[in-house]
């Protein structure tokens, strides 16, 4: 299964462009709201790349596209260098075996009606994985174990299960055909803080004993620093900053990055008392009315005349792959 | 000593339903000084909210109290309905998690705020315009006479609770209860809300009280902690204590758990095992017996009290608070 591909990421993201077009009043005056804007990543196989951004950045929006649940309006996704955009009816088929989505709230996927073995063994079935019924009950044993559930509560529905366990059961569900990659859209937001670190812990035995690359999107910074291996940092629609995942938080170089992360709190009072803040002005503004060349300018605290005239654009920094999108790029330690 | 602003003793609230009583919270007792900030962790069916909406008598009437909840001396409990109102909004402030959902959608928010400055003080229209004014400018809304104007469905998460923060301090309540009030926020916006409540608590020298699940917010936020388990109070203690020198099992559970943003990546987390215990079905002796790593036979048989063990108040509800060895990972936070 671990088929490996020397050359080249498992999934390249190009220049991804989403533009819905929204009337507005009664006479349906059309207007464009881009949702996302120029977006390039690429992750590779057993790597983690987180997707972080604030509410309405644009960053559910590249999952639908990756997955083709939206069209996009521009650029290419390619999945072992093949682009998605051309796959047909059973090439999309397949596209969408391998890769699968975990959503925030796992009661919303699971059909109440349906035994937890009956929702495991459903995607067995459909993507013709099992012959007969005793190798897909086998398999279903495998995949419960697999998440950390007892062979015994495959008989159970889904209400009958806590949240963290009903989320074991979708990452089961998704698990079962066994894809090379997993989009978690926000997967422990709803859950406690007790029962997300087992999701969490769960998660990093799956991609080692897998292999299976993940799209980590969260708002959750802390989160995405445990595990990630990338990130990509999003604002009104575009990639702002992109890089490892420790010289992201080590040294930060895009304004919002370091914005955005001297606002997370530490669970340190003394560290807490002794950082220093950055605070942003106003709110993120409306992706109706885009601010020109830079979007962050108009919040941001190192904006000259440069910024509201010409668009910076993503280009490395540093070492390695660390990239960022600003005229005034630096170093600056927040955490 | 002086007597705390809110003295809350033994404080039981049941639900009585068809399938047996819920025992949302199990004699809970603690004190808020004046001008104090006091943050209430716990994870979701902890006692934390029903607690609050207990002492201030928003429960519906079925709930059955018990103990005592004395504001400034005064038994709130045994308050006749009808002198409710003096204390809610006047003495007592309180901000929710959904703010849009607590404002009308049919009024303009200076409207409201002048509503709810009129109910409570018989001051004439204009002085009360004058006033909501002020109140919108001190929770910091840029331009107070544009923004009164707009109506609720107009405001971003963030401006709304800013609203719903100016109309809790309206009457300038001794209190103010604050509950989740930023866990539907954007990071960036939840930092501005926590130093607002901060920022109001030492220029005005209200207490607030703030109830989250989110223990890094109250290393910015809080002065006292009070960390709390299956309708209990299970550890106290001044911030710089609590971090430093936490002392029951479940804190440490809980501050493992947390993934701290300024952590290297991938440290495994040590996760509670199983999960919280619902309000229907209590453990005996020590609620957090079955998840605890350091149970011993006394902890299924009795119920351990809140004791004080250390200096400045430092309690906890542990047969062996202060007897067992702080998990090596914990050792290294300063006091």
């Amino acid at each position: 299964m671990n088929r490996q591909i020397s050359d080249g990421p498992l999934l390249r993201v190009e220049q991804l462009a989403k533009v819905y077009p929204v009337a507005h009043g009664i006479f349906g005056r059309h207007q464009d709201v881009t949702a996302v804007d120029g977006v390039s990543f690429a992750i590779d196989s057993g790597h983690t790349l987180g997707l972080v951004g604030e509410s309405g950045c644009g960053k559910s929006t590249v999952a639908r596209c990756l997955l083709r649940l939206t069209e996009p309006s521009g650029g290419s996704v390619r999945f072992f260098g093949e682009d998605v955009a051309g796959f047909g009816r059973g090439e999309l088929r397949r596209y969408h075996r391998q890769v699968q989505i975990v959503f925030q709230d796992p009661s919303g996927t699971l059909n109440p009606r349906m035994t937890v073995e009956d929702l495991l063994a459903e995607p067995l079935r459909v993507h013709g994985l099992v012959t007969d019924r005793l190798a897909a009950r086998r398999r279903v044993h495998e995949l419960l174990e697999l998440v950390g559930l007892r062979r015994e509560q495959g008989a159970r529905y889904p209400h009958e299960f806590s949240g963290g366990q009903r989320q074991r059961i979708s990452i089961a569900r998704v698990l079962a055909v066994e894809p090379r990659m997993l989009i978690l859209d926000e997967p422990v937001a709803s859950l406690d803080v007790s029962i997300a670190a087992q999701i969490l812990n769960l998660l990093a035995d799956l991609q080692e004993q897998l292999g299976v690359a993940y799209l980590l999107i969260s708002h959750d910074l802390s989160l995405v620093r445990h595990v990630a291996h990338q990130v990509a940092v999003m604002y009104l629609g575009e990639i702002m900053e992109l890089g490892g995942v420790d010289d992201i938080f080590a040294a930060p170089q895009h304004p919002y990055t370091q914005a955005l992360l001297s606002a997370v709190p530490l669970p340190d009072p003394t560290a807490e008392q002794r950082r220093r803040r950055i605070r942003l002005a106003g709110e993120p503004p409306s992706p109706l009315a885009i601010p020109p060349a830079c979007r962050f300018h108009t919040r941001c605290f190192k904006a000259e005349s440069v910024c509201s005239r010409e668009k910076p654009r993503l280009q490395p920094v540093a070492e390695r792959d660390h990239c960022a999108s600003c005229w005034f790029a630096e170093p600056l330690q927040v955490l | 000593m002086t007597r705390p602003l809110l003295d809350v003793r033994d404080l039981a609230v049941t639900f009585p339903t068809d399938s047996g009583p819920i025992h949302a919270v199990h004699r809970m007792s603690f004190s808020i000084g004046s001008g104090e900030r006091v943050g209430i962790v716990g994870e979701s069916g902890a006692g934390k909210s029903v607690a609050a909406l207990a002492i201030t008598r928003l429960l519906a009437p079925s709930a059955r109290l018990s103990g005592q909840v004395a504001l400034d001396g005064t038994d709130l409990l045994q308050l006749p309905r009808s002198q409710l109102r003096h204390v809610r909004g006047e003495r007592i402030g309180m901000v929710f998690q959904d703010p849009v959902t607590c404002l009308s959608p049919r009024m303009s928010v200076g409207d409201q705020l002048v509503e709810a400055i009129r109910a409570h003080r018989g001051v004439p229209r204009r002085a009360a315009r004058d006033r909501a004014l002020d109140l919108l400018r001190s929770v910091g809304i840029p331009d107070p006479v544009l923004w009164a104007k707009e109506y609720p469905h107009r405001l971003s998460g963030g401006m709304a609770q800013r609203v719903m923060i100016a109309m809790a301090i309206s009457c300038d309540p001794e209190l103010l209860i604050a509950d989740e009030p930023t866990t539907a926020l954007d990071v960036t916006i939840e930092a501005q809300i926590i130093d607002l409540l901060v920022e109001l608590s030492e220029e005005r020298g209200t207490a607030v009280m703030l109830i989250t699940h989110d223990l890094a917010l109250l290393a910015r936020f809080a002065e006292r902690i009070l960390v709390t388990y299956a309708g209990s109070i299970v550890e106290q203690g001044t911030v710089g204590t609590l971090y430093g020198r936490p002392s029951h099992p479940y804190t440490w559970g809980l501050m493992q758990s947390v993934t701290g943003v300024n952590e290297q990546r991938r440290r495994r987390l040590t996760a509670i095992r199983g999960a919280p215990p619902s309000a229907r079905a209590i453990p005996p002796g020590c609620a957090f017996h079955p998840r605890c790593p350091y149970v011993q036979e006394v902890c299924r048989r009795e119920v351990p009290e809140l004791m004080v063990h250390g200096g400045d108040d430092h309690a906890s509800a542990c047969h062996f608070a202060g007897q067992l060895a702080r998990p090596e990972e914990l050792r290294e936070v300063r006091p």
